[in-house]
């Protein structure tokens, strides 16, 4: 298809251009420099032009995600997606079905979208899921931090043999990026303990969660993988640990190199609490903004709450039975063999409630706190701090003060009290909200072909119905959420998938996994693995891959490896 | 087609997935089990028959990293229980002595209170597996609920105002309970003896509570006993795809879940629909008999690569081939860990798999309302 978007404002980051008038010409899924005579025109004077957007992290597929949607009829019932002769039918709300998921991406303007937590051992299901997902390319980050060979290697200083298994993996779980939950902590939660610091011993595997992320991040760099580590910290959702979070982001300091970042920090917010109970709990998002002002090798994103019915799910397992605790609602556990765990608990986010009304400050100050927009991202690690359908309310309250001190309004007094957001006068740019959403989650992930709208990049673009120049986003904010809730356009690999929210094209998502080839003709890095197999694992050395036709469209990015 | 999808939880484990509605579950996949779990109890469940290689492969009866294999164990109890049974016939035989009767539910060997592997069974009748078991727990019919309800009390420290709870006395109970808090990680395997006994799903609901109270005090899981070929696999597509496991009514055009309504059973006692399709399921032989016969009054359509009762009544019967011998594919084990399903040998020539006859359904379906997905 060819197609040419005639004068819209258009926000590409990575091209530094900011809201300049300019066409944007696609032919065969890219972006190209020339029109051909036959292309269709569409004229969007007046309108945002931006990339498709980049979700950097998001739970929608896998065991745990559909665990979640099992637990959860209540949550389905009132939010329901009609089929149409384009459509399937599905249900939403906080962990919507495959196809419903695909298409509410779609409608705000969103088009890849990685999936965070993936259990190697159940890998073959995430990506049965993933091909049900349509229309949005996908990812997603195998758990590793927990699995038996990572520990045993790490432990006695085997980096090399540990990336060789790391690759490995990543082959068979057809997985993207290395990913860290509370490292230690889904093993000792095996005999229903946890680890406390990150310098705490792992029970049984005398190994430290310093050790595994320092480890793991050196087989990050050997392997040349185009993610950093991305990494869920200890002391997830317990008073106190930021500064915990701040000692992890240290512990990797000294293992930077050419200014790059070398680690991703998830959902910060979850990891940004000051004080010793709950009663005492505040915000340490003003520390932590402090550190990744000063340092270039992190990037964070902040998993923003909003106030509404959501569900909770980690593969940090510990943390999930304390929030069980906490709530005393329905909880789910699920441990791996071999590898991770994981919970889920139902959970609503008051705005009456002093630790929540914190919880949804944390998230704000630190978009706004951290200066360079590079560096933190904007998420709701759906569907922890809430639904990824509010990402046009959280746009919103980062562009507009307005919007932010309308909301404080009918938030708990002493959070309010407390919160550093009256003080914080900063507004998002749409060149801004540019970067946080797609532009720079598309370069934390290495994803080369997309957050920008340069020649040569996947023609997958959002078109926003606002207007810069006659629109001011901190007043009219309203305005804004409305137009990115259903983007004018939705184009997907060159063509048009949605209109005005609604679907027009249901075409099929790439799923990207990274095959590693190694410098020297590998070691033969399967014998000490298959040696293992049977004692490690209840499944058949050769049933445990997951094949690459298994995926609906395979899109693997062959990374060369240091070693 | 605005049809309802059902599969056949819907007759044996649907009570289980209820009660995950309700409370949700702790549980894991089994190789936790294999390489962690020093009490393993199973409830209304007879792995030995129902699961011949479960305890082989992953639980009492195999190694892990941190469990030993208590085959040991596993060759004196059985010793016993011949000796036993031939002690019993010579004293049949033997005239002028009175056979005694083996008292119910001895208190709970030594063993409970050592670390190392154990294993229980609960059920109201002395099984195989039973035989195998460190210690058998009889409970009195329909009694589990209650039994259940007081371990949950004991476990809280809380006193028993009685003698005996479904016919197991108090004594016996504490001891039991001392030994659910002081293992590293127990986990209970319930089987259609516990969902289909009564009380279902608040069984259930009450064991995986007693779980979760467990969890305050050392490590807990359960696991329900899952048996069809592959009910878990349907389950877990129906809800990605729907967001409900079983019993999805489309009739709307959106999908609705109201089991007791929406289930296959019900609809079918309401005499409700007017066509059938089957596929690789035998309801003839398992659905009550109204409810079969207002299904075969019907046009049905029956799907399968094996002749069942259901097909012997179908309209069109369309055979196809065996998955994991003639085709490949995939199947969820009972903890949800996805398997591949290998092709073994060339299907006879023309027979299309399962998968293949659908599609071929779905694309003149389509075609003919005019639909674009
Ligand atoms: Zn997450």
């Amino acid at each position: 298809m060819k197609l040419v978007l005639k004068n819209g404002l258009v926000y590409d980051p990575l091209n530094q251009i900011n809201g300049e008038k300019m066409d944007i010409i696609i032919k065969d899924g890219k972006i190209v420099e020339k029109t051909d005579k036959d292309s269709k025109t569409i004229d969007i004077s007046g309108m945002i032009v931006m990339p498709g957007g980049v979700d950097i992290h998001a739970h929608i597929a896998g065991s745990e995600v559909n665990t979640g949607r099992l637990l959860r009829p209540e949550d389905h019932f009132k939010d329901v997606e009609v089929k149409s002769n384009i459509t399937r039918s599905g249900v939403g709300r906080s962990i919507p079905s495959t196809f419903t998921t695909g298409y509410r991406y779609t409608r705000m303007g969103y088009t890849t979208v990685m999936n965070p937590s993936m259990p190697p051992l159940e890998a073959r299901h995430t990506h049965e899921e993933l091909n049900d997902i349509p229309i949005i390319d996908k990812g997603a980050y195998p758990l590793l931090g927990d699995w038996w060979f990572v520990l045993e290697y790490l432990k006695n200083g085997l980096v090399e043999d540990c990336a060789f298994h790391v690759a490995w993996m990543m082959a068979a779980t057809k997985g993207y990026a290395i990913k860290l939950v509370n490292p230690g902590g889904p093993e000792s939660w095996g005999f229903g303990r946890n680890v406390r610091d990150i310098d705490d011993t792992v029970p049984n595997f005398d190994i430290t969660p310093r050790e595994i992320i320092r480890g793991l991040c050196k087989v990050n760099k050997l392997l040349n993988l185009p993610h950093t580590i991305h990494l869920h910290t200890t002391n997830l959702g317990v008073p106190g640990n930021y500064r915990t979070t701040l000692k992890t982001m240290k512990c990797v300091e000294d293992l930077a190199y050419d200014k790059k970042p070398v680690m991703h920090i998830t959902h910060v917010m979850f990891g940004a609490f000051k004080g010793k109970d709950w009663y005492t709990m505040s915000s340490g998002a003003e520390k932590i903004s402090k550190y990744v002002n000063r340092h270039r090798h992190v990037t964070i994103d902040t998993a923003q709450v909003v106030f509404t019915d959501t569900t909770t799910m980690t593969a940090d397992g510990p943390f999930q039975f304390g929030l069980y605790r906490l709530t005393g609602n329905k909880w789910v556990n699920h441990d791996v063999e071999t590898e991770t765990t994981g919970g889920i608990v139902p959970f609503r986010y008051k705005r009456k409630n002093y630790v929540h009304a914190t919880q949804w400050s944390i998230g704000l100050e630190l978009s706004l706190l951290i200066k360079s927009p590079w560096k933190v991202f904007l998420t709701t690690d759906h569907p922890n701090a809430a639904p990824f359908i509010t990402y046009p309310r959280i746009i919103a309250w980062l562009m507009s003060k307005n919007a932010r001190e309308k909301t404080m309004k009918k938030m708990n007094r002493l959070a309010v009290r407390k919160s550093l957001l009256p003080s914080i006068e900063r507004e998002y740019s749409f060149y801004e909200i540019a970067i946080a959403s797609r532009a720079g989650t598309a370069k934390a992930l290495g994803l080369k072909q997309k957050g920008h709208l340069g020649i040569g990049a996947d023609a997958d673009i959002a078109v926003y119905n606002v207007n810069p120049k006659q629109v001011d986003p901190s007043k009219e904010y309203k305005s804004v959420i409305k137009a990115f809730k259903h983007a004018a356009y939705t184009i997907k690999n060159g063509e048009i998938v949605s209109q005005k929210g609604k679907i027009v094209k249901s075409n099929i998502g790439k799923t990207y996994w990274i095959n590693v080839k190694f410098k020297s003709p590998p070691r033969e890095i399967t014998s000490d693995l298959k040696k293992k197999f049977k004692d490690y694992w209840t499944v058949e050395f050769d049933n445990y891959p997951v094949a690459e036709n298994y995926l609906a469209l395979s899109t693997p990015i062959t990374v060369e490896a240091e070693i | 087609m605005g049809g309802v999808l059902d599969n056949t939880s819907t007759v044996c484990h649907g009570p289980s997935i209820i009660s995950i509605h309700d409370v949700g579950i702790s549980s894991c996949t089994l190789g936790q089990l294999r390489h962690r779990a020093d009490l393993v109890i199973y409830w209304g469940s007879n792995p030995w028959d129902a699961h011949p290689r479960h305890l082989e492969r992953y639980t009492n009866f195999t190694k892990g990293r941190f469990q030993d294999a208590d085959w040991y164990g596993y060759v004196t109890r059985t010793n016993i229980h011949q000796t036993d049974k031939r002690l019993s016939r010579i004293l049949k035989l033997t005239p002028g002595i009175k056979e005694e009767v083996l008292p119910k539910n001895e208190s709970l060997p030594y063993k409970f209170f050592r670390k190392g592997r154990k294993m229980m069974v609960i059920d109201v009748r002395r099984t195989r597996s039973a035989d195998m078991a460190d210690y058998f727990l009889q409970v009195e019919p329909n009694k589990d609920y209650e039994l259940i309800e007081a371990f949950r009390m004991l476990i809280k420290h809380e006193e028993l105002e009685v003698n005996e709870v479904a016919g197991v006395p108090v004594e016996i109970l504490e001891d039991i309970a001392d030994a659910l808090i002081n293992c590293s990680l127990g986990v209970i395997f319930f089987g259609v003896g516990l969902t289909m006994s009564k009380g279902k799903h608040r069984n259930i609901d009450a064991a995986i509570s007693l779980v979760r109270d467990l969890n305050q005090r050392t490590k807990f899981l359960i696991m329900p006993m899952r048996g069809h070929f592959n009910v878990t696999g349907s389950n877990t597509v129906s809800t990605w795809q729907t967001g409900y496991p079983f019993a999805v009514d489309f009739s709307q055009g959106y999908p609705r879940y109201n089991p007791g309504e929406t289930s296959v059973v019900d609809i079918l006692r309401r005499d409700e629909t007017d066509a059938g399709l089957v596929i690789a399921s035998d309801p003839v032989s398992n659905f009550p008999k109204e409810a079969t016969s207002n299904l075969i009054k019907n046009p049905l359509i029956v799907i399968d690569p094996v002749e069942t009762p259901t097909s012997v009544m179908a309209d069109v019967v369309i055979p196809t081939t065996y998955v994991g011998i003639e085709t490949e594919g995939t199947a969820y084990r009972m903890d949800h860990v996805p398997l591949p399903l290998k092709k073994v040998v060339n299907p006879p020539k023309g027979l299309p798999s399962d998968k293949e006859a659908l599609e071929k359904i779905l694309l003149e379906v389509r075609r003919m309302r005019k639909e674009m997905i």
